[in-house]
C-alpha cells in the first residue's frame, strides 16, 4: 500500500491547474492547496468533510467541466452542476466526503478539468471490543448468562485501539431495560495506539424472562443477552382467624411468607369441605372455593387482591375444612374440625293470629339429625299451658337431602288454638339433635 | 285460675302444621340489575339464582319485596305479584316496623307514595331534596333543606350534625348513616354506635327485615349490618358472574 500511494505521489501532477486554484477551508481560512492534501485519520464508520474552495485568480471567466474525487471511500458533496461558469475572482465552494471502507491508507485524485491533486487519508479500525481477551466482531452477544431476576451480573470488556494511529471513541453507550453501563469510562475518550481500558456492564434484571440490551461503540453495535429466572417463593402458611371456628361463622385466613418474597409470583388457596355438600362453606369474595393470591417482591403476607386476607364461610354442616395453599414449588394444608353441635337457633318469632298462634325459627342443625321438637306455651306467670311434642325428624331428614342448604332451616309452626288465646304470653321451643338440646323463649307479639 | 284457662284454650295439637324451608333475608340488585335472593342465617349466606331482570333498586321486608324497573313498580307480597306504572329512574324506599307497608319515593318526578297490598296511594311529598324515606307510621323522610339534614315525621327534628349520605332512615325513627369510613347508628334516644368499615360507604338498601346491604367504595364489596339487637357486620358473598 505504501509503494502504491508514493507511485501515487510520483506520477501527480505538480501542478494542478493552470486557470483555477484550490484551497482547503478551515475554520473560515483558506490554505492553498498545491500538489496533495492530507485528510488525516478517521475510524471506520466516521466519516469527515473536507470543504474545499476553487479561486479563479484571472481576469476573464474559466469554465469548469470537471470536478470528481476518484478513490475508495471519497465522495463529492454539494457538487456544483458542470459545467459551470467561475468568474473571474470569484469562489466555488465544494466538499470532499472521506468515507473510510478499510483500515490502512486510502487516496483519491481530486480531478479538476484537467488538473489533479492527490488527496490522501487514513482509515482506522474502529476500537477493539474483548471479553475474555477474544475480540468480538461487531453484532455479537455478549452473553450474561441465567441468573435470577432481583440478583445481578456483570461483564468487564476490554477496549482497544489496535491501529497506529489513535482513534476517537465518541460513542459508548450500554442500552435495554436491566444493563447499566459502562461503568469505569465514559465516551467521548481517545486510545492511544495499542491502549486499552476496561469497563464493566451490569445487568440487574427484575423479572423473569429473556432479555436483550445493546452495547454501542461508535458506530458498532453488540447484543447483550441474558435470561432470568424467578427465583425460588418462599413457603406459605395458612393463618385463620378465629383459629379454632365452628359452623355458622364467618373467618378471616390470611397467608403469611417465611420470608420476603424475593420476587412478585402468585399462587391459589383452595378450600375443601370434607363432609355432606354444604353450599355455605365457601370464600366469600371471590366466591366459590379457591382463590388466587398474589406475593409481592418484599413482602411477607400474600394478598387476595388489594387485601392481605380472605374470608369465609363455615357453612352449616359438620366436618372438616381443608385448605391448601399452593406457591411456587411450596404446599401448605391446614384444616379446620367443625364439631357437630346443638341446633343453632339465629332467630325466633311468635305471633298470635286469629284462631292459631304461629311460631317461627330460623337457625342450623349442623348435625343434620334434628328430630323431636317441644313447643312449650307459657302464660304471663310463666305458667305452662301446655307442651306440645312434635317429632320432627323425618322431615327434618328429607329437608336436609332435598334443600341443598347445609344445614339451613326455617321452621313454620301453626298451631289452631280455639278460646282466649291472648292469655298465650309465650313459647320456649325446644329442638334436640343427637349433640343437644337447645331451648329459646320466645315472647307472643300480634 | 290455671284451670280454667287450660279449659278455655284449647290448642288442636293433632292439627297443628309445620313446614321446613331454608330462612330467607331478603334480595339485593346485583351488578348485572338482577334481583338476587338472599338466604341463610348471620354469618352463613346464600346467595340465590335471579329472581328478576333489569331492576334499578329493590328492597326487601318481611312481607314486602319492591322492585323498581325503568318505567314500573313490581309488589310482590306473599299473595303474588303486581306491577304498578312508576317514572324513569330510581326509587327510595322505607318500611313499616312489621315490614306490611312501604314508602316509596322517586327522585324524578319527587312523588312519595304509601305501596302495600293495595294501589300505591300518593303521599304529599315533604318540601326539601328528598334523601331518604322511612315507616308510613313513623318518621317519613330525612330531606336537605338549606344544606341541612332533617328528619320529618309528626315533628321536624335535625339530624345529628355529622350524617350525611348514604344514610337510612329506620322504621323506628333512627337514622343509620356513613361518617369517612365506619357507619353511624344513631337511636332516637341520642344513643350512638358505629361500625368501622373496611373502605367508604357506597350506598346502604333495605336488604331485608332487620338486615340492611352497605355497598363499599373501591370495589371492596358489600356488608350486611344486622339491626334490631343484634347489631353485627357480617361480609356479603360476591356474586358470582
Amino acid at each position: 500500500m505504501t509503494a502504491r500511494l508514493a507511485a501515487a505521489l510520483l506520477l501527480a501532477p505538480c501542478s494542478l491547474l493552470a486557470q483555477l486554484e484550490l484551497y482547503v477551508v478551515q475554520g473560515g481560512a483558506e490554505s492553498r492547496v498545491i500538489d496533495n492534501y492530507s485528510i488525516g485519520a478517521v475510524a471506520i464508520g466516521d466519516s469527515v468533510d473536507t470543504a474545499f474552495r476553487l479561486r479563479n485568480p484571472g481576469t476573464s471567466a474559466v469554465e469548469l467541466d470537471t470536478l470528481s474525487a476518484a478513490g475508495a471511500g471519497f465522495s463529492l458533496v454539494n457538487a456544483p452542476h458542470l459545467p459551470v461558469s467561475v468568474s473571474a475572482g470569484a469562489p466555488l465552494d465544494f466538499t470532499v466526503r472521506f468515507q473510510p471502507v478499510a483500515a490502512g491508507g486510502h487516496s483519491a485524485y481530486l480531478q479538476v478539468n484537467g488538473g489533479s491533486v492527490l488527496l490522501l487519508a487514513t482509515g482506522l479500525a474502529p476500537p477493539a471490543v474483548l471479553l475474555d481477551n477474544v475480540a468480538l466482531a461487531p453484532g455479537s452477544a455478549v452473553d450474561f448468562g441465567s441468573i435470577q431476576s432481583g440478583s445481578s451480573a456483570s461483564r468487564t470488556l476490554v477496549l482497544k485501539n489496535q491501529n497506529t494511529d489513535p482513534v476517537l471513541v465518541s460513542q459508548l453507550a450500554v442500552g435495554g431495560t436491566g444493563f447499566r453501563g459502562p461503568i469505569g469510562i465514559s465516551a467521548p475518550l481517545t486510545l492511544a495506539s495499542q491502549q486499552s481500558v476496561e469497563f464493566d456492564v451490569v445487568w440487574e434484571p427484575q423479572a423473569a424472562g429473556a432479555a436483550e440490551g445493546l452495547l454501542t461503540v461508535n458506530h458498532a453495535t453488540y447484543r447483550l443477552l441474558g435470561t432470568a429466572t424467578e427465583p425460588p417463593l418462599p413457603k406459605p402458611q395458612i393463618v385463620i382467624e378465629p383459629q379454632a371456628p365452628s359452623s355458622g361463622q364467618q373467618v378471616r385466613l390470611s397467608i403469611r411468607l417465611a420470608e420476603p418474597s424475593p420476587a412478585s409470583g402468585s399462587g391459589e388457596l383452595r378450600m375443601e369441605f370434607v363432609g355432606p355438600s354444604d353450599p355455605g362453606a365457601g370464600f366469600l369474595a371471590p366466591p366459590g372455593l379457591s382463590a388466587t393470591f398474589t406475593v409481592q417482591r418484599g413482602e411477607d403476607m400474600a394478598r387476595f387482591g388489594a387485601s392481605t386476607e380472605i374470608t369465609f364461610q363455615t357453612g352449616t354442616t359438620a366436618g372438616t375444612i381443608i385448605f391448601t395453599a399452593l406457591l411456587g414449588a411450596h404446599t401448605d394444608q391446614a384444616s379446620l374440625q367443625l364439631a357437630a353441635m346443638p341446633v343453632m337457633i339465629d332467630s325466633a318469632s311468635a305471633v298470635r293470629g286469629t284462631g292459631s298462634l304461629e311460631v317461627t325459627v330460623n337457625g342450623f342443625d349442623n348435625s343434620r339429625t334434628a328430630g323431636p321438637l317441644v313447643f312449650t306455651f307459657l302464660d304471663r306467670s310463666d305458667q305452662v299451658l301446655v307442651p306440645i311434642r312434635v317429632d320432627g325428624a323425618a322431615a327434618f331428614a328429607q329437608h336436609f337431602q332435598t334443600a341443598n342448604a347445609g344445614g339451613l332451616f326455617a321452621l313454620r309452626a301453626v298451631f289452631p288454638v280455639t278460646g282466649n288465646a291472648s292469655v298465650v304470653d309465650s313459647v320456649d321451643v325446644e329442638l334436640v339433635n343427637a349433640v343437644g338440646t337447645v331451648r329459646r323463649n320466645v315472647k307472643m307479639t300480634e | 285460675m290455671r284451670m280454667r284457662t287450660i279449659a278455655i284454650l284449647l290448642f288442636l295439637a293433632g292439627a297443628a302444621a309445620g313446614q321446613l324451608g331454608v330462612p330467607r333475608i331478603g334480595c339485593f340488585v346485583d351488578d348485572q340489575r338482577r334481583l338476587r335472593p338472599l338466604s341463610g342465617v348471620a354469618a352463613n349466606f346464600l346467595v340465590g339464582a335471579p329472581e328478576a331482570e333489569e331492576a334499578i333498586s329493590a328492597a326487601c321486608s318481611c312481607g314486602l319485596v319492591l322492585i323498581k324497573k325503568d318505567g314500573s313498580l313490581e309488589v310482590r307480597d306473599r299473595g303474588g305479584s303486581v306491577e304498578w306504572p312508576a317514572p324513569a329512574g330510581p326509587a327510595l324506599f322505607g318500611f313499616s316496623p312489621n315490614g306490611s307497608a312501604a314508602l316509596v319515593y322517586y327522585p324524578e318526578t319527587k312523588e312519595l307514595f304509601r305501596v302495600g297490598r293495595n294501589a300505591p296511594a300518593l303521599l304529599p311529598p315533604p318540601e326539601g331534596e328528598v334523601v331518604a324515606v322511612g315507616s308510613p307510621e313513623g318518621p317519613t323522610a330525612v330531606v336537605r333543606l338549606n344544606g341541612e339534614l332533617w328528619i320529618i315525621g309528626a315533628d321536624v327534628r335535625p339530624a345529628p350534625p355529622d350524617a350525611a349520605e348514604p344514610l337510612l332512615l329506620l322504621p323506628d325513627g333512627g337514622l343509620l348513616y356513613a361518617r369517612g369510613k365506619e357507619l353511624v347508628l344513631a337511636g332516637t334516644d341520642g344513643s350512638e354506635r358505629s361500625f368501622k368499615l373496611p373502605a367508604a360507604a357506597a350506598g346502604m338498601d333495605w336488604l331485608g327485615h332487620g338486615w340492611v346491604r352497605v355497598r363499599l367504595l373501591e370495589a371492596s364489596g358489600h356488608l350486611a349490618l344486622a339491626l334490631e339487637n343484634r347489631n353485627e357486620l357480617y361480609r356479603l358473598p360476591e356474586v358470582a358472574p
